[in-house]
């Protein structure tokens, strides 16, 4: 009997002994160790089973090289197998060597794949193998290769499947690359295109596993037109979702799908081949003979979890449209970790990136199947199978846009803690969005299809009158969904009524952190079904109606999003929609209220697109508003007040330009550009970060230093006289209402904005005891209001903004500050997706800070402006468009460095900056407009610029340097460098 | 098991005469053992920007500036300490590629102290992936590696480690010992232990999975 210690020692020698004798490449039986040492035989067997299958998962056992090519040898030399007469190679891959053959009794042609003796040295695998191609064999499809059979000869197995007049679509693939490429080097291509075809496909370097036709002539062609190749490839896709969606329902799956397993024939049929039979044969041996048979190139990645199943095949079948369709790998071959990297954390360059002439629907198809996430993706071949036939046949596909869904999982998996924070506002959003995206898509067909019958109109006159009625009530029923669709994206909480308050596009803007280009894209798709419609049916003022309002629509989502320029044109398009009812409609009060309101709107993108001095041409527009309004019977209705709001509210509009004034992006480029240049020349200091921050905020509509020219003064003056006018008129109106109907909320919130507003003017024109006064009149008024209605939150806000209203005294201005700030506080608590309340609440921080510093209370100061600074960090990354938000940000931003400089934590100002350039980058890839990108670069040089005053003020010199280098870098670099030359010249001399 | 080394002793009487040389000469000797340990311990995401024989390289020039100190404290094995700079080296390696990752959830590869919690199992699947050259033994083997990766996450750490060490770094019992710095029979006993434990949860696990399907 053994003491535990020595036993202990001999298990370890056994297994040291099994583990060593493994590694050299026996194959020791357990049995042998247990003969030997029967006392502890149980511990033995159980440990060296555990060894056995740790090593055997380690090893890759090194192939022996000669014996496969003994075999392969030997295999090439067959001239007969069986009744089938061999006639010539076809090819070979690392499975075995694929032959042309001639069945003698029944005189067909076959091919036949012979595969080395050691490929099934396990009976196991060999059993398997035949299971799976018995299966096979029962498959009878067009697209699917035939298996006609299995057998052996001497020690070889082969399988005997149809034989097939075509050629690999990776050849293909790789020769219509060459060809494109070839193509964009040189118009003259038919020499080229010669070449090309002479050129066979040899290997496709990851072995060709299918049939391999080496003299048939390649079946390439130079399509017309991309055109063309785009419905090649949609062709050929969807006839493969069919084969595998008839083998999918058979219970079947290929295993393998890559463009080096589908032929192609001369009749542009494709097809499928080693149905199976792949993943059988080449799971264990294959590996051991050392032949590649692949790269996870073309693998799910559910895959490399184990996880595999028809929806895996559709993903592969997207790789292969994707290839097909940009002539590139969705993953281009790299080493295996890499690869599997790539494959399950990052997507592929969206096809309409490598080739803008891909239609987006064709994208749309191949980005849905080839979702990283399974249930993001076709759930069938046959799904997918479908969409490429509506795309083919020009019919709305199912796939259009709910790749949301995948977006948000995409993000998820980058920001996995921020994902779980706001994972319930993520499905809400995704709910929403597919529910109506889904709903729309139905109409879609629907319209569709009524389109389709109305040219049945004109023959079956019965029933046309039917069909117009159904297809008015469709698209009537298309723009409702559509309208929902809108709002659910736009609003979060439904709170903005149809009648938007004063200032309302701002509360749109608030709201506007989901807004992009795709909405633009779409909307004007859905404009061509409108307009159709509206312009056969110009009687019909609901439809025409419909149409103004979508045109209306999507002058706002251009407008939210920054683009002043195209915002404007579409508001003029609405305009005239909108006055050809109001003209037909006189005493309409909604078309009038409609044009009117379309008119403010253009009003604000003018003002944010023009200049200050081209003001003069908006006031020409609010006029035109003002007319249609003055004009209106109904405008002294007693009962009926909206005209009579509506007025004062334009008036307000036109005596203020925009509180609010974003950027003009331009101008403030430029201003960067000489601060960056002043940088340049003069060194740098203190006084820059606070330049640079100084110009960051306010518009240029309210200069607080002097240094206005006589001209500007001269406007100025206009201006505020024109003011004036209106400010009064606009009390007077709102004054009158109030004594018809006291009661009536809207009007007296219309009376305080305007009190608010005029007493701004009476500060300016220093009268500032009656501009207290007056702001106490319409504070007391919203502090009614908000008694009286609670809930409603524009109130709040009015107040908060009074409250925000500087004051000659700073301790009052300061008890003033904190009230706004605790006001915002609840107001962003309770509205937590509105930007716009969280921009102002880090406005009041920002200011209150710098009061407090003044005052010398750092630490209270501090507090504020950390606290702006939190604010604006994630709000900065939800609306990287939001051109306001982004200047308030860059502002709070460049104080905090400040503060944190003079309090000497120079550190902390490093560490600050530097994660906003991180974030700047991160957020580089959300702004696609050439002007935000500016705006963008505008801002890195801005950062790298006061990096290298605090690097300096903090005495890293090097740092310092090496920062001011990254700014002139930029600034070398930046988009429109000639204008920067121009400022830099007079600076040069000097 | 066969380092291809002298004794200890050999070793540092050899070393004591030339250096340079000696060093040369020995580290020859166990180029490939190294080369197996940093296989396994380098990061699967570096594969392709750091190559295994430029960390055997430093490893050696590295060696080569501190064998003086070694050899005035000599209280580990060669090997063991060649092993010890070759995980340095690496750890730099590391640090310099994810260091400014700074949301990444980091797998540090820790092999001077304590194993670092799941980094050897992750480095285990990974490297048994990354050998892989077929798309269809990925997916065959996928389920196995899974079903390792989980059942050597069910061991702990030391064990785990002790695992990996001698089948995956293909130590011997002394020199996983040495490296763990326990005694050489709780080493085996751990070992045995381990292995043992590996074969239950393995059992386990495949009747879960068989009671799935």
């Amino acid at each position: 009997m053994l003491s535990p210690d020595q036993q202990q020692e001999l298990l370890d020698n056994v297994v040291e002994d099994f583990t060593m004798r493994l590694r050299n490449g026996e194959r020791p039986a357990i049995a042998e160790y247990t003969d030997k040492y029967p006392s502890i035989s149980e511990d033995i067997e159980e440990l060296l089973t555990s060894v056995a299958m740790i090593e055997e998962l380690k090893t890759q056992q090194q192939p022996s090289q000669t014996t496969l090519k003994r075999e392969m040898k030997e295999i090439l030399k067959l001239d007969r197998i069986g009744d089938y007469r061999i006639i010539r190679e076809l090819g070979r891959g690392g499975m075995g060597i694929v032959f042309e053959a001639v069945h003698e009794s029944l005189g067909r042609r076959v091919a036949i794949k012979v595969m080395p003796n050691r490929t099934f040295d396990d009976q196991k695998y060999l059993e398997r193998f035949r299971r799976e191609a018995q299966a096979a064999a029962s498959l009878h499809h067009t697209n699917i290769v035939s298996v006609f059979g299995i057998g052996q000869t001497g020690e070889h197995h082969y399988y005997v499947m149809e034989f097939v007049d075509g050629e690999p679509l990776s050849g293909i693939l790789s020769r219509l690359n060459e060809l494109n490429e070839s193509i964009t080097r040189d118009e003259n291509s038919i020499e080229t295109l010669v070449e090309a075809n002479r050129g066979i496909d040899k290997s496709d370097g990851f072995g060709a596993v299918g049939q391999i036709e080496t003299t048939v002539k390649p079946t390439i062609q130079l399509f017309d037109s991309s055109r063309e190749r785009v419905r090649w490839a949609a062709q050929l896709g969807a006839q493969i979702a069919d084969g595998l969606s008839y083998a999918h329902i058979l219970g079947m799956l290929h295993r393998d799908i890559k463009p080096s397993n589908l032929l192609v024939d001369k009749n542009e049929t494709i097809w499928l081949t080693d149905f199976g039979l792949v993943k059988n044969i080449s799971n264990q041996t294959i590996t051991k003979t050392g032949d590649i048979i692949g790269t996870p190139q073309y693998m799910a990645p559910e895959s490399f979890e184990g996880q595999y199943d028809q929806r895996s095949e559709t993903y592969c079948l997207g790789l292969t449209l994707y290839e097909m369709a940009t002539l590139k790998p969705a993953f281009e071959n790299a080493s295996t970790p890499e690869l599997i990297r790539r494959i399950t954390t990052t997507t592929p360059t969206a096809p309409r990136k490598l080739d803008p002439r891909i239609p987006r629907d064709l994208e749309r198809i191949i980005q849905k199947a080839i979702s990283k996430e399974p249930s993001y993706r076709y759930q069938s071949a046959a799904g997918l199978r479908e969409d490429l036939r509506a795309f083919l046949d020009d019919r709305p596909i199912s796939a259009r846009k709910i790749s949301m869904g995948e977006n948000i999982w995409r993000w998820s998996r980058r920001n996995p803690f921020s994902a779980a924070m706001s994972i319930l506002t993520a499905l809400m959003i995704c709910l929403i969005a597919i529910t109506a995206t889904i709903a729309l898509a139905q109409n879609n067909r629907a319209l569709v299809e009524s389109l389709e019958n109305k040219k049945k109109l004109e023959v079956e006159f019965r029933r046309a009158d039917f069909t117009r009625r159904q297809a008015e009530r469709t698209t009537r029923f298309t723009v409702e969904s559509y309208d929902r669709m809108f709002r659910a994206k736009i609003l979060d909480d439904g709170e903005l009524e149809d009648d938007v308050a004063l200032d309302g596009f701002m509360n749109l803007e608030g709201i506007s952190g989901s807004i992009d280009e795709s909405d633009v894209i779409f909307l004007e798709k859905m404009l061509k079904f409108y307009e159709e419609f509206a312009d056969k049916h110009t009687g019909d003022f609901e439809l025409v109606e419909l149409k103004a309002n979508s045109l209306r629509r999507v002058a706002n989502i251009y407008h939210l999003i920054g683009q002043f320029e195209p915002a404007i044109e579409w508001y003029e398009k609405a305009i005239e929609v909108y006055l050809s009812i109001q003209r037909t409609n006189i005493k309409s009060i909604p078309a009038a209220l409609n044009l009117v309101r379309t008119i403010n709107e253009k009003c604000r993108a003018l003002e944010l697109h023009l200049l200050p001095k081209q003001r003069s041409q908006v006031e020409v527009e609010y006029d035109k508003a003002i007319a249609v309004l003055r004009e209106h019977p109904s405008i002294n209705d007693v009962f009926d007040l909206r005209l009579q709001i509506e007025l004062a509210k334009t008036l307000l509009m036109k005596s203020f330009p925009s509180m609010n004034l974003p950027n003009r992006i331009p101008e403030r480029f430029a201003e960067l550009r000489k601060e960056s240049l002043a940088f340049q020349f003069g060194g740098y200091d203190r006084d820059l970060l606070r330049l640079l921050r100084s110009h960051r905020g306010r518009g240029t509509g309210r200069n607080r230093s002097g240094g206005l020219s006589k001209q500007d003064e001269e406007r100025l003056a206009q201006r505020r006289k024109s003011s004036e006018d209106a400010i009064k008129e606009c009390l007077e109106i709102a004054d009158t209402l109030i004594q018809r109907k006291s009661q009536n909320n809207d009007v007296k919130f219309v009376k305080a904005i305007t009190l608010t507003r005029w007493s701004m003017i009476l500060r300016a024109t220093g009268r500032p005891q009656l501009a207290a006064k007056t702001l106490k009149d319409s504070t007391d008024i919203l502090v009614a209001l908000h008694e009286a209605e609670p809930e409603k939150a524009e109130y709040e806000f009015a107040l908060a903004q009074n409250c925000s209203i500087p004051q000659r005294r700073r301790n009052v201005e300061i008890d003033s500050l904190n009230k706004a700030k605790s006001i915002m506080l609840s107001l962003t608590e309770r509205f937590d997706r509105n930007v716009e309340y969280q921009r102002f609440l880090g406005q009041v921080c920002i200011r209150l800070g710098s009061l407090y510093k003044d005052d010398g209370k750092l630490e209270q100061a501090e507090n504020n402006f950390t606290l702006a600074n939190s604010i604006y960090r994630p709000l900065l990354e939800i609306t990287p468009r939001n051109l306001s938000i982004q200047s308030a940000g860059f502002k709070g931003l460049l104080t905090y460095v400040d503060h944190l400089i003079d309090v000497r934590k120079s550190d902390l100002a490093i560490e600050t900056l530097n994660e906003s350039i991180d974030d700047l980058e991160i957020h580089r890839d959300k702004l696609g407009f050439r002007m935000i990108q500016q705006l963008y670069v505008s801002k890195k040089i801005g950062l790298h610029s006061a990096l290298a005053i605090v690097y300096k003020e903090a005495g890293d010199y090097d740092a310092a340097i090496k920062a001011k280098q990254d700014a002139l870098y930029l600034l070398e670099h930046a988009p429109g460098r000639k204008r920067m030359r121009d400022v830099s010249a007079p600076k040069n001399r000097r | 098991m066969n380092t291809g080394l002298p004794e200890h002793e050999e070793i540092l009487r050899q070393l004591g005469d030339d250096r340079e040389e000696a060093l040369a000469r020995f580290f020859s000797e166990v180029r490939d053992r190294l080369a197996r340990v940093v296989a396994f311990r380098l990061d699967y995401r570096l594969s392709g920007r750091v190559s295994e024989s430029d960390v055997i390289q430093d490893t050696f020039v590295r060696a080569a500036q501190r064998i003086d100190s070694y050899l005035e404290k000599p209280d580990m094995p060669f090997f063991v300490w060649l092993r010890l700079e070759a995980s340095q080296r690496l750890h730099e390696i590391h640090r310099q590629h994810f260091g400014a990752e700074k949301r990444d959830v980091r797998r540090e590869v820790n092999m001077t102290q304590k194993p670092a919690g799941n980094a050897t199992s992750l480095a285990l699947a990974a490297h048994l992936v990354a050998q892989m050259t077929s798309a269809s033994q990925i997916i065959e083997r996928a389920e196995q590696i899974n079903r390792l990766e989980r059942t050597l996450s069910e061991l702990n750490e030391l064990d785990r480690e002790v695992i990996a060490l001698r089948h995956f770094e293909e130590m011997s019992n002394i020199e996983t010992a040495e490296i763990l710095k326990i005694e050489p029979a709780a080493a085996s006993k751990r070992y045995i232990r381990a292995l043992k434990r590996l074969k239950e949860i393995m059992e386990s696990l495949q009747e879960d999975q068989s009671q799935m399907n």
